[in-house]
């Protein structure tokens, strides 16, 4: 059996969210009880080095998709360049992460391979009777469905990175990785990139932070922000800010949460300093669970802390770090 | 004197004008053809604003100088022109016309050297090589004057001391008693004036024909509505002067970069690269560069661009306050030629600040800036028996005198939640029948339009006519001087008329009446801060005013730029969304103003200047910070 997993790179870099889908690859493979492999397909340009990579979370081989006409993602050119791969070798299921470039790929995959495609996927399922199972949220996550697929041709799944779990390394061998001939027919094409307009740098980290370290006014402009920083360091977490900081050149745009900057909703959020305008509290009310720690008893953030604490931040943050390293 | 004109002189007369009337006729060949015809002009502001100085005395100085230069030369021309019909007028009379004739003339040649001065005292980046010939010229024409009369007066040896001519006798005392030179200073004066009038056109003296033009075609209806784009034709906006209406045409023509506009721009002063006065003379140039490259009508492609000479920095920095508008003497407008660009911007390449794009999408999904939903648009009524149109099944609840339409901010915001209860708190007192729309309400567009995304501007207005014209609403009172300017001055062009006030001027008419009471005090010291919306936008100044004064003990202060001249919080125009990383923050500079009144309380009557004036004071970092409330809030708290 060969499950196949979609590598999404950027900059030559190799994505988290593929590595995560070597986890769903590998229980697959697992719960069949079934010898079988794990194959990477990567389209458009990334170098054989950093492919190899993919050995390490036990992926056996990886075919590299790259022709001129792929620098960039094209629907229609990676669709055919994705489609030769997949009528050669004939996989058991493809799985990719969703994302706005494979929700477009799978589609036009799927509709010409005529196979079936589950997007948003949170789980997928290979029975041994030779079925496919999957589970996606309707009606914004209030419920479930449960589907049932052809298992043949090969399922197309994309999974919701959010349901997708961390991975680290298991094995230091490398991909196999196989250059893949393909010649783009770049007269037919429907559509054609007539200009690349390059979007804001947006620093996406403080959205997919599962821990924030928040400052607000109350730190000051002084040299407690070490401390923030060192909190966030101690715990794994990344800085955010509200708009003082920012004015104050404290810490870049990116790190504003907000309505004018970021809207986050980590697992874990520290508000040091922050009195809770409602302006900075639109962009953090997702937080599952909040901590705030003001010397102001009757702020506003308190509304919203799970655990409130009312002191000085500038002599609780150490003790806080201090602790946090004992800990370690 | 005999009045001679050879043949010679009148051809060389002829030809003045004639250069003139081209020069004019070419450079209004650029805007006129897209002038409508037939529309209305305002005599009256004409007359005002030519005759009296109306907006240019604003600043005394330099407004009387340029007074003196005006009448100093008006005068003067009217008695020429009128002198070269040959009759005969008694003694007295004349004298007193030689003496008006005189002083006129003084008018010119101490307005003029003030305002050379001035010009040349200054270190302007603007102004002086363009202004520099006109004035000189005015200057030879009016010494050269003088000096005739001087020697006119030396020859005839009238002697003492002329009452009917003070200036030239001081002259005479300078000039030869000499023909030839009397003959040489009058053909210096004739030529001077006569290259000064074929010279309007082709310098900054266009202005004298340009900003009356443009004050007699000053914008009619209600100055604070943007102007509808035809979407439906395919406008977006200004993408080069050619999208430009004839009028924003004929403004630019118009401006003579006095500055005034720079002087009272928040976004100039706290250091942004906006400058309208700079945009206004982007256009102007851009026009002249059209002209050289051939008729406007030519191709399109080929034509420069405004983005390129008004960056994205300086056209998303205005906060739409008005003040540039507001202080043109000639009734210029940068405001509306920066929401036009704006809408190119978004609308014609969906360029927008990023951090603007989670408000525009909420507004687009949710009907709201905060993004919550219709749904709960009513919570803060909630519990508060506060009747909802088309809620009430009984069909008399629906029979109210007034709509109280929220917005956004009241219906949302924690701050302005308050602000809402407050008003519903005071219109009960009052015992005024009103309703609220509840969550058929949404938002009434202003963000939006401001951002220069017309389309969304005119869906959530249509969705909100909808429901009043559903509801048969009359009268409408809002919370938001934002909100009270769209359903007022934009809406009608949708084909909303309406009567709407805002919540100030409701109250002031309750306390006035003696239907509410206020009992308690709030604060020692009051000041207010001036919302450009309710304000400059809607000339509602007094009303704020007249409620903190009804505060039983209760000082008010006012800061030292108030309302014509009052400085913006930065929250409007969409900049409430902007981040502001540019020179000082508008709402501290704003904030560092209204402390140094050392008032206890700061009143205003807007959702986004409470919001901005609230984190200003907060990051002076005072010792005492003021409290910032709406004067709402504070009548509430005064009826106990």
């Amino acid at each position: 059996m060969d499950i196949w997993i979609y590598v999404n790179h950027r900059e030559d870099e190799i994505e988290e969210t593929t590595f995560s889908l070597t986890v769903e690859a590998k229980r697959l493979l697992d719960e069949l009880d079934q010898t079988g492999r794990i194959t990477g397909v990567a389209l458009g340009p990334v170098s054989e080095s950093v492919l190899e990579t993919l050995g390490h979370y036990g992926v056996e081989r990886v075919l590299h998709v790259n022709a001129d006409g792929m620098e960039r993602y094209q629907g229609e050119v990676f669709a055919q360049a994705l489609i030769q791969v997949v009528q050669q070798e004939n996989p058991a299921c493809l799985l990719m992460a969703q994302t706005a470039e494979t929700e477009d790929l799978a589609q036009r995959v799927a509709a010409i391979c005529a196979t079936a495609l589950v997007t948003r996927a949170m789980d997928f399922n290979l029975t041994t009777e030779g079925k496919a199972l999957a589970i996606r949220p309707v009606a914004n996550g209030y419920l479930f469905e449960d589907l049932e697929l052809d298992a043949s041709p090969a399922p197309i799944v994309l999974f919701l990175p959010a349901v997708l779990l961390d991975t680290a390394p298991s094995q230091e061998t490398a991909a196999a990785v196989s250059a893949v001939a393909f010649q783009t027919a770049a007269d037919d094409l429907k559509t054609r990139t007539v200009e690349v307009i390059e979007a804001a740098p947006e620093d996406l980290d403080l959205e997919e932070a599962d821990i924030i370290v928040a400052a607000g006014r109350g730190i000051g402009k002084g040299e407690t922000f070490g401390n923030v920083q060192a909190l966030a360091k101690a715990i794994g977490g990344s800085v955010g800010a509200t708009r003082p900081i920012i004015d104050w050149g404290l810490l870049e745009y990116e790190r504003q949460i907000g309505q004018t900057g970021k809207y986050v909703a980590p697992r874990l959020i520290i508000n040091l300093g922050i009195s809770g305008a409602n302006e900075y509290t639109a962009g953090m009310e997702k937080a599952q669970q909040v901590i705030a720690i003001d010397s102001n008893p009757r702020v506003r953030m308190f509304r919203f802390a799970d655990l409130g604490v009312v002191g000085d931040v500038h002599e609780i943050l150490p003790l806080l770090i201090s602790r946090i390293e004992e800990h370690k | 004197m005999k009045a001679l004109l050879t043949s010679f002189d009148l051809l060389v007369i002829a030809l003045a004008f004639l250069i003139m009337g081209l020069g004019l006729a070419r450079r209004w060949a650029l805007w006129r053809e897209n002038k409508p015809a037939g529309i209305a002009g305002n005599w009256q502001g004409l007359m005002a604003s030519v005759l009296a100085h109306r907006g240019i005395l604003d600043r005394p100085a330099v407004g009387l100088g340029h007074l003196g230069a005006f009448w100093g030369v008006v005068i003067p021309l009217l008695v020429i022109i009128v002198a070269q019909f040959g009759f005969i007028i008694p003694q007295a009379p004349a004298r007193l016309l030689s003496l008006i004739q005189d002083l006129a003339g003084a008018a010119l040649l101490i307005g003029t050297v003030y305002l050379l001065v001035r010009r040349l005292g200054r270190e302007e980046t603007e102004g002086p090589a363009r202004t520099l010939l006109p004035i000189i010229l005015l200057l030879v024409i009016v010494i050269s004057g003088y000096l005739a009369a001087g020697a006119r007066m030396s020859i005839l040896e009238t002697g003492g001391f002329p009452w009917s001519s003070p200036f030239g006798w001081l002259f005479s005392l300078i000039a030869p008693a000499s023909p030839v030179f009397m003959q040489m200073m009058i053909r210096l004066h004739f030529l001077a004036v006569l290259l000064l009038i074929a010279a309007i056109p082709y310098t900054f003296m266009r202005h004298a024909v340009a900003s009356p033009l443009n004050v007699f075609y000053r914008k009619q209806g209600p100055r604070a509505a943007l102007t509808q784009p035809a979407l439906e034709r395919g406008a977006v906006g200004a993408r080069t002067v050619k999208d430009l209406s004839w009028k924003q045409m004929l403004d630019a023509e118009a401006c003579v970069a006095c500055g005034r506009c720079d002087e009272n721009c928040p976004a100039t002063i706290s250091g942004k690269p906006l400058s309208p006065r700079k945009v206004i003379r982007t256009i102007r140039e851009q026009l002249e560069t059209v002209q050289t490259q051939g008729k406007p009508s030519g191709n399109g492609a080929a034509l420069p661009l405004l983005e390129n000479d008004v960056t994205a920095d300086e056209m998303w920095a205005c906060t739409s306050c008005m003040a540039c508008v507001e202080h043109c003497p000639v009734a210029i407008e940068p405001l509306d030629k920066i929401i036009d660009m704006r809408r190119y911007q978004v609308m014609g390449k969906a360029h927008l600040p990023s951090e603007a794009r989670p408000m525009l999408r909420d507004l687009e999904i949710y009907g709201d800036v905060q993004g919550k939903g219709a749904a709960y648009r009513a919570d803060w009524a909630m519990h508060r028996d506060i009747p909802e149109l088309g809620r009430s099944a009984n069909p008399e609840a629906a029979d109210v005198d007034v709509l109280l339409y929220v917005g956004c901010s009241g219906a949302f915001h924690p701050r302005n939640q308050e602000t809402s209860r407050a008003m519903a708190k005071i219109l009960k007192a009052a015992g005024i029948r009103f309703a609220i729309l509840g969550s058929e309400e949404c938002c009434c567009g202003d963000p939006a339009r401001r951002l220069g995304d017309e389309a969304l501007f005119r869906r959530l207005a249509r969705q909100n006519i909808i429901k009043f014209e559903q509801h048969q609403v009359k009268k409408i009172v809002t919370l938001c001087p934002h909100c009270l300017n769209t359903l007022k001055n934009e809406y009608p062009e949708l084909g909303c008329q309406l009567e709407v006030v805002h919540a100030t001027e409701m109250v002031t008419e309750l306390i006035r009446d003696k239907r509410i009471t206020l009992k308690y005090p709030v604060a020692d010291k009051i000041t207010l801060h001036d919302a450009c919306y309710l304000g400059r936008y809607n000339q509602v100044y007094q009303p704020p005013r007249d409620i903190c004064r009804a505060v039983p003990g209760a000082a008010l202060e006012e800061t030292e730029r108030n309302q014509e001249k009052g400085f913006c919080c930065g929250g409007g125009g969409g900049r409430m969304w902007l981040h502001e990383n540019i020179g000082e923050n508008i709402n501290v500079v704003r904030a560092q103003e209204i402390a140094a009144t050392e008032a206890d309380l700061i009143g205003t009557a807007c959702p986004y200047c409470l919001v901005m004036l609230d984190d200003g004071v907060k990051s002076l970092e005072m010792e005492k910070t003021p409290k910032v409330a709406d004067v709402i809030d504070i009548v509430a708290d005064a009826l106990g």
